[in-house]
């Protein structure tokens, strides 16, 4: 599929999509621009807070709440990690633990150790673990294989 | 169901690694018996054998279990464990079933020290196996990020508060 991105200096921004037939790959291409790119809401002390799932380095379910961690924030999230997991899969993010679902693009690095866990560096120098049940899913969006359940 | 999967994966592993250290020990076993001398296996001391490669096995697993982080120390400290354990259960082991009886010191001292051995070379194989994946998993991590998988629809890495927006947390 070729791809045209073009800056025009007046105008709304617009994107026009041009096909011969309708294929399932366009089908869900336009699904993901009508969706837009999906905002997290969530509460640290009295405050409530709008925040990117890019910004999101993981979730955490700890005692049944879940949490958004940030680089300067943890907010509480209304939803369970399972929702946020199935929700935000098309922004990089995969369960890697029975507790949390990670981010892929805030991984610095990984290390693969005994016990077929992978120690996943992120870029704000926490450490993550990938558990043994969830680590052949990582190696699947790794290799880019997303459509592998 | 999923705890019972989970354990039957874990046993499965465990009895891969049971077996792997049970056939060395019967090998080894057998070649030093036949060094020194001796004509005749107790056939009791196989399976006793293969008891321990099994410990020896779950000792090694459950030293690795945990969903958390090792630090340095931890993970060093795991790791003599999982060489040096196994290698104190052999001399146990063969004390307690006097798999030596009747045969010279120094072939039981062989023993220990070849089935020492060989703990570490099955610890630095694994220690090679990984460290060849952790290199193409962050070859393959490097190559989605330059392929623009990072900060695709990262914001500006600001939080913007919004006293209202709790009211409606669903939305997305």
């Amino acid at each position: 599929m070729k791809v045209t991105i073009q800056q025009t200096g007046e105008g709304e921004d617009e994107i026009i999509l041009r096909y011969r037939e309708m294929t399932p790959e366009i089908s869900s291409l336009i699904h993901l621009l009508r969706q837009g790119t999906p905002v997290i809401t969530g509460r640290e002390g009295e405050r409530s807070y709008r925040v990117a799932p890019g910004d999101i380095y993981y979730f955490e379910s700890v005692d049944e709440r879940l949490f958004a961690y940030t680089r300067t924030h943890t907010l509480q999230v209304c939803m369970t990690l399972s929702e946020a997991q199935e929700r935000l899969e098309n922004h990089g993010f995969f369960r890697c633990n029975k507790s949390m679902a990670l981010n892929l693009n805030h991984i610095e690095s990984v290390k693969s150790e005994l016990g077929s866990r992978i120690n996943a560096a992120l870029d704000n120098g926490e450490h993550v673990v990938i558990s043994r049940h969830y680590a052949k899913r990582f190696r699947e969006l790794l290799r880019g294989g997303e459509e592998d359940a | 169901m999923h705890k019972i999967r989970k354990l039957m994966r874990l046993e499965m592993d465990v009895e891969l690694f049971s077996c792997a250290h049970a056939i060395a020990m019967i090998c080894f076993y057998g070649i030093i018996v036949l060094i020194a001398g001796e004509k005749n296996v107790r056939i009791v001391a196989l399976f006793e054998m293969m008891a321990l490669g099994y410990v020896s096995a779950w000792t090694q697993k459950a030293l690795f279990l945990r969903e958390h982080v090792y630090s340095r120390a931890e993970y060093v400290i795991c790791e003599v464990l999982w060489n040096l354990m196994p290698s104190v259960f052999v001399p146990a082991f063969a004390s307690v079933f006097e798999w030596f009886d009747g045969m010279p010191e120094w072939a039981a001292m062989a023993f220990y020290i070849t089935m020492a051995c060989y703990f570490v070379f099955v610890w630095l194989f694994l220690r090679f196996i990984h460290y060849e994946e952790t290199v193409k998993m962050n070859r393959q991590l490097k190559k989605r990020r330059k392929k623009g998988g990072k900060g695709d629809e990262e914001g500006d890495g600001t939080v913007t508060s919004d006293e209202n927006i709790w009211e409606r947390p669903r939305d997305f």
